[in-house]
């Protein structure tokens, strides 16, 4: 009896020894990368604004409290070297086929969008996935608000990646969300007031 | 000579004869998971293979010092851990990479090739042959998933490690989608097994 007892404190004291050890090198790591990776983070996130509206120079966040009454992850103002307003860039989440989308999409002074980047997805490989490719993400450029349509996009349209409306219409509703964001702030205008919070408003069907 | 004899046999052992997928049929949940291209299949190969050898030396070198009721908890601990630091090192180093293996590195922890390698030859055997099995048992692994990523990439897809080479041919999306992953994992082993088994009959034809 005593030995069995005996026995359960060498081992706890063992395995508290081993945890201990690891987790004391877990916090070793974690404090020796932590600014590398708050770094690099900053970084991933201005290259992804650069990608989207190229023509800029630098990108300053507004604070969150703005974002989030407009109902949007984040906004960013985008400015030329020589500080002239050249837009906003607008990251927005909506929820896909496979769960949330995360895009950066860049909307220039006159309302149209510069570029959409997607941060985050998991729509379904070889199907929403497609909604990646370069070839449907420039249907966008240089148009305002658009609607999905299966094939033949007309002006103010875009064809919907084939066999993933769904994951198209998502996409589609957050870049018509940051045009809609974009030209409010633009004229100054309050966020649209049927909007609580995370829902979008103005798409339709 | 009987010693490097023993060696090879260990990294054999993993690459082909016992090898983890195909042969003793552990770590199927990554496999399946992964396996939609080329690219994917290399990768989580390549990680695994390094955690799988780190974390066999880790585990010989504390084998005698672990009581054998609690190896389990401390394997998963050490595992875990291990895996933990290498999430880190890349996201501050090599932020490229960690960003292409984003879901992987988690997905190591629970692949069970670790543990079971830890638990069936890492508990019992020196430093050295641990790591030759670890190696091994990665690179049979990694070779099992450029197999079928490759089938499944080339039907699915129509192209591979993302050079198109189907042309005009719609490829079969089936294939890059779950029950694709079955169907191509069900008839590459089953393809193992045959050759196998003539293996065998030959072997035993010559003795």
């Amino acid at each position: 009896m005593a030995e069995e007892r005996k026995d359960i404190l060498r081992y706890a004291l063992i395995l508290f020894a081993i945890t201990a050890v690891v987790a004391g090198l877990l916090a070793g790591v974690n404090l020796l990368t932590k600014e590398t990776i708050a770094q690099n983070d900053v970084l991933a996130e201005q290259e992804a604004l650069r990608e989207v509206m190229p023509e800029a120079a630098s990108f300053e966040a507004l604070d969150a409290e703005t974002a989030a009454l407009y109902g949007v992850d984040a906004v960013y103002t985008a400015a030329a070297a020589d500080g002239a307003a050249q837009g906003y860039c607008v990251k927005v989440s909506e929820n896909g086929y496979g769960g949330v989308i995360q895009a950066v999409v860049g909307v220039d002074a006159a309302g149209h969008v510069s570029g959409v980047s997607i941060i985050s997805h998991s729509e379904t490989p070889g199907l929403g996935a497609n909604i990646e490719k370069d070839s449907f993400r420039e249907q966008y450029t240089g148009q305002g608000a658009v609607e999905v349509v299966k094939a033949g996009a007309q002006e103010g349209e875009i064809n919907a990646v084939s066999g993933a409306t769904i994951s198209s219409k998502a996409l589609t509703a957050g870049v018509n969300k940051a045009v809609e964001v974009a030209s409010q702030l633009q004229g100054g205008a309050p966020p649209t007031p049927e909007t609580p919070e995370g829902e979008e408003a103005g798409t339709d069907e | 000579m009987n010693k490097g004899n023993k060696y090879g046999k260990v990294l054999l052992n993993g690459l082909i004869t016992e090898n983890p997928t195909l042969v003793q049929l552990i770590g199927m949940c990554p496999t399946l998971a992964v396996t939609t291209t080329l690219q994917n299949g290399v990768t989580m190969g390549i990680a695994a293979t390094l955690v799988l050898t780190a974390s066999n030396v880790a585990i010989s070198l504390l084998r005698k010092f672990i009581p054998d009721k609690i190896r389990i908890a401390a394997y998963v601990v050490i595992i875990a851990g291990f895996v933990s630091i290498i999430e880190m090192l890349l996201k501050a180093y090599l932020p490229d990479l960690s960003a292409s293996l984003g879901i992987f590195i988690p997905l190591i922890v629970v692949n069970c090739i670790i543990l079971a390698r830890a638990e069936a030859f890492a508990s019992k055997n020196p430093v050295g042959l641990s790591a030759l099995d670890g190696l091994g048992m990665g690179l049979g692994f990694t070779a099992a998933l450029m197999i079928i990523s490759s089938i499944r990439e080339i039907l699915g897809s129509g192209t591979i490690w993302g050079v198109n080479i189907a042309g005009a041919v719609t490829p079969m999306t089936m294939f890059i989608l779950p029950p694709g992953g079955f169907l191509v994992l069900g008839l590459v082993i089953a393809v193992i097994q045959l050759i196998r088994a003539q293996h065998k009959k030959r072997k035993g034809g010559d003795a």
